[in-house]
């Protein structure tokens, strides 16, 4: 979407690059390997991101020849990526062919599982989109192989992208799960209930929160599944053959290492810092919330600064771990900041709480006051800054992998139910209904996790119905690389979207129990589209995009 | 980007001797013309802007029909009261193509004179017969999942994109140009070249030639149109029928062909 670009500037021997990155920090790294700086002599800047998508994890070699450029010329030199290199000069999903193999008794419990994935990558990377790694989690079955292939063919280098692995790992094993319903003639919800994991089989852990059983319970009753004649055709609406599909989402809850600064400042505000990056997912909100959470300090009051390698290293936004990975580390720096200044009030001569035991002292609605009285009757925390002569206090601290890690097994579920409703007459196909429901912990904003999940349906109705990356077979150059014959979803191909979280905060990943939702919804949206297209075609479509040609048959 | 001259024509008499060097060409929405300038396709080396021509307008004609000036935008052609009452094949043609932008800056004549989404012809590093006659066609052996199926030359199966020339067609316009031999008007059954063995020749206006206008004759009494799209996946045709059913009225089809055509 937002397009790669670097601004590279030199102040002496420092560089100072302004990018458009997932990941600030790890960019400075790579520059600094690249460039032969040390790390202290580059600093990355990437304050607002207008899409990441994963391709913007990892810096691209434009960055490098911005540096260079302006070192050579001593002025700022800006390099940008026009769309159409989009398609060749960084990152992507790569093609995925897989096979699938079911074992099942006639209930449909599954007996065995074979998953094979194909996949290229560039002649000069390994790059795997991991399509294995979900294979032995998702479903409970005693016997599970899944191999995973990689081919070096002459294309750019693939790298992760929204939800990598489980989203073409998903379009595969919910297919094969409803073929497998279809072939017993079993509810596709019911196959996946009798094949239910109660605990992760693959990594042998007990999940620390899932609740995909109510996801699917909850999805059924408000999209009006047992409305749903499984019969091939069999619902109409108007000249409309209505088809029904549905399929389990999932995305790993991650949690990695953060340090946050919080400073409480003379001037009544709090000023909050981290070299994390906000990618449209409302990092900088979330921020703000869990100080305004811990202190009473009004919104307004609170300036997040993220995207700026002078700040305290902050975790890439990738892999939906961001929010869960940060969420720590900032009540932690909010408290001890809040700590110190509980200490200051009751050490300072001439404050209203000098000699106070500071444990017995809290600071709620952005005042000081002590344990059991009203907030009302405390100090606002600038007074007892002034009192100390203080421009501000800070708490900076550094919070690691949730420690419960080792023990359980983290995964965020969901169900998708959609509805499509087809025109035989001229074969036209359009998503008609669209539910969504989301065991993802605690939302700690629900209109930016609601953002999250409905951007991520678009996004799987594109890759469900459109969009596709073409190669002239003669010499491997995309040849649809600009947005006219590149096809996204536009609001025209899109219905009224809905999407209903679950309420079961995931207290073993942060204390708020939050976790990412950035990817999960775009997994297995696909095999909603193509079981509804089944459901009301008749056409299994096992090869994304779903084209008029596989439906032209039925016309 | 390379360098081209510039001048603006105030009556279509200024605008036709104004393009008569080499290398000349006319620019009105520009929404086909400097795409392909930006991708190297098109180097004109002068620009004649014609968006200052007094062709805006939509007249009621006294035998009923409509004259439209050739300078009217896509969008003012699709919203207007006459065009969505008596042609409203041509109103929903025009709104199912593009974007309110484009539209906004996409003129009546222009829009007949669309170049093709051919891959290969938007893409100089790929033999074209249409952009370098003689080269080769790269989408026969390519990529040609969205090309024309009939109407085709061993030389080129590139499609016109142009939804509201498929309406015209089914509408029955006339075209008329002005040029240094004075006027005339075509059909538009008659304006189109199938690619043969030049597809380099897109319609029949002379060098220098400026479509000045379209008229449309009246509707047909109780007549309705309807203009269906098929979009991708691809494919759309129109029908125009007098009796309310589709059974024996006008069929036009779009980007199956090289041109809009009525079977």
């Amino acid at each position: 979407m937002e397009m790669h670009a670097t601004i590279a500037t030199w102040n002496k021997d420092k560089l100072t690059l302004y990018e458009t990155s997932q990941g600030v920090v790890n960019h400075r790294n790579v520059a600094a390997e690249v460039l032969n700086l040390q790390r202290e002599s580059v600093q990355v800047i990437s304050r607002f991101i207008g899409s990441g998508f994963g391709s913007k994890l990892f810096p691209w070699p434009h960055s490098w020849m911005a540096a260079m450029a302006s070192k050579k010329l001593g002025r700022p030199v800006k390099v940008s990526v026009p769309r159409s290199m989009m398609f060749t000069t960084v990152g992507h999903r790569p093609f995925t062919r897989q096979r699938i193999q079911l074992g099942a008794d006639k209930d449909g419990k599954l007996t065995a599982f074979h998953h094979q994935i194909l996949q290229p990558t560039s002649m000069v990377d390994d790059f795997v989109e991991n399509c294995a790694e979900v294979t032995s989690m998702l479903y409970s079955c005693p016997h599970v192989r899944a191999v995973q292939h990689l081919i070096h063919k002459n294309i750019g280098t693939p790298t992760p992208m929204r939800g990598p692995g489980r989203t073409p790992s998903l379009f595969a094993i919910e297919s094969a799960m409803d073929e497998l319903a279809v072939k017993l003639n079993i509810d596709p919800i019911e196959v996946r209930l009798r094949n239910y994991a109660e605990t992760d089989e693959g990594s042998k852990k007990p999940w620390s929160s899932k609740h995909l059983r109510e996801a699917y319970q909850t999805g059924a009753e408000k999209f009006g599944w047992s409305q749903r004649n499984a019969k091939v055709g069999s619902m109409t609406k108007g000249k409309e053959i209505l088809g029904l599909g549905m399929a389990t989402c999932t995305w790993p809850a991650g949690r990695h290492n953060a340090e946050v600064r919080v400073s409480l400042l003379a001037d009544g505000t709090v000023r909050a810092a981290c070299a994390t990056q906000d990618i449209g997912t409302g990092t900088y909100t979330l921020f703000a919330q869990i100080i305004s959470d811990r202190t009473g300090v009004p919104l307004n009051k609170i300036r997040v600064q993220l995207g700026d390698t002078a700040m305290p290293p902050g975790p890439t936004s990738g892999g939906s771990s961001a929010s869960a990975t940060v969420i720590p580390a900032i009540a932690k720096a909010t408290d001890q900041a809040v700590q110190s200044l509980l200490r200051v009030a009751a050490l300072t001569s001439g404050s209203p709480f000098e000699k106070v035991d500071p444990k017995n002292l809290k600071m709620t609605g952005g005042r000081v006051h002590k344990e059991g009285e009203a907030a009302e009757s405390g100090a606002p925390f600038p007074d007892i800054l002034k009192l100390r002569m203080l421009s501000g206090l800070d708490g900076q601290v550094r919070t690691e992998t949730a420690p419960e890690a080792k023990q359980f097994s983290m995964h965020s579920f969901g169900a998708h139910f959609c509805e499509v409703a087809f025109d035989p007459e001229i074969a036209r196909l359009r998503i008609s209904r669209w539910l969504t429901v989301i065991d993802g912990g605690q939302m700690i904003n629900m209109k930016t996790s609601r953002n999250q999940i409905l951007g991520s349906i678009v996004m799987g109705i594109g890759m469900a119905m459109f969009e596709e990356t073409i190669y002239d077979p003669r010499n491997g150059k995309p040849v649809n690389n600009n947005y006219a014959d590149y096809i996204v979803a536009v609001n025209a191909d899109i219905p009224e979207l809905d999407c209903i979280f679950l309420d079961f905060p995931d207290t073993k990943l942060n204390e708020y129990g939050a976790r990412g939702i950035g990817e999960i919804g775009l997994t297995g949206c696909a095999s909603a589209v193509t079981s509804a297209v089944y459901h009301a075609t008749g056409v299994r479509v096992r090869e994304l995009p779903v084209r008029i040609e596989n439906l032209l048959k039925t016309a | 980007m390379y360098e081209f001259q510039y001048t603006k024509a105030n009556d279509v008499g200024q605008a036709v001797a104004s393009v008569s060097p080499s290398g000349a060409k006319f620019v009105a929405g520009g929404t086909t013309l400097i795409d392909l300038m930006k991708l190297d396709v098109e180097r004109p080396k002068l620009l004649v802007d014609i968006n200052g021509l007094p062709l805006d307008r939509i007249e009621a004609e006294s035998e009923g029909g409509l004259k439209i000036g050739a300078m009217v935008r896509n969008s003012d052609l699709a919203h207007d009261e006459q065009v969505q009452r008596m042609y409203p094949v041509l109103s929903q043609a025009l709104l199912s193509g593009a974007s309110p932008q484009l539209r906004n800056m996409a003129t009546t004549g222009g829009n007949l004179l669309q170049r093709t989404r051919c891959y290969y012809f938007r893409d100089v590093n790929y033999p074209c017969n249409k952009r370098t006659p003689g080269s080769g066609c790269s989408a026969m052996d390519g990529f040609n999942r969205i090309h024309a199926v009939l109407g085709t030359s061993p030389h080129c199966i590139a499609t016109h994109p142009s939804d509201m020339a498929v309406a015209m067609m089914a509408l029955g316009a006339t075209i008329f140009v002005t040029g240094t031999k004075g006027n005339r008007s075509i059909p538009i059954t008659k304006f189109y070249l199938l690619p043969g063995t030049t597809p380099d020749r897109e319609n029949v206006l002379a060098p220098g030639e400026i479509i000045t206008h379209v008229t449309l004759l009246p509707p047909a009494q109780n007549s309705k149109s309807h203009y269906l799209k098929r979009r991708r996946p691809r494919g759309r045709q129109v029908r125009r029928s007098d009796s309310g059913h589709f059974h024996g009225g006008i069929d036009a089809r779009g980007p199956k062909t090289p041109c809009p055509a009525r079977p």
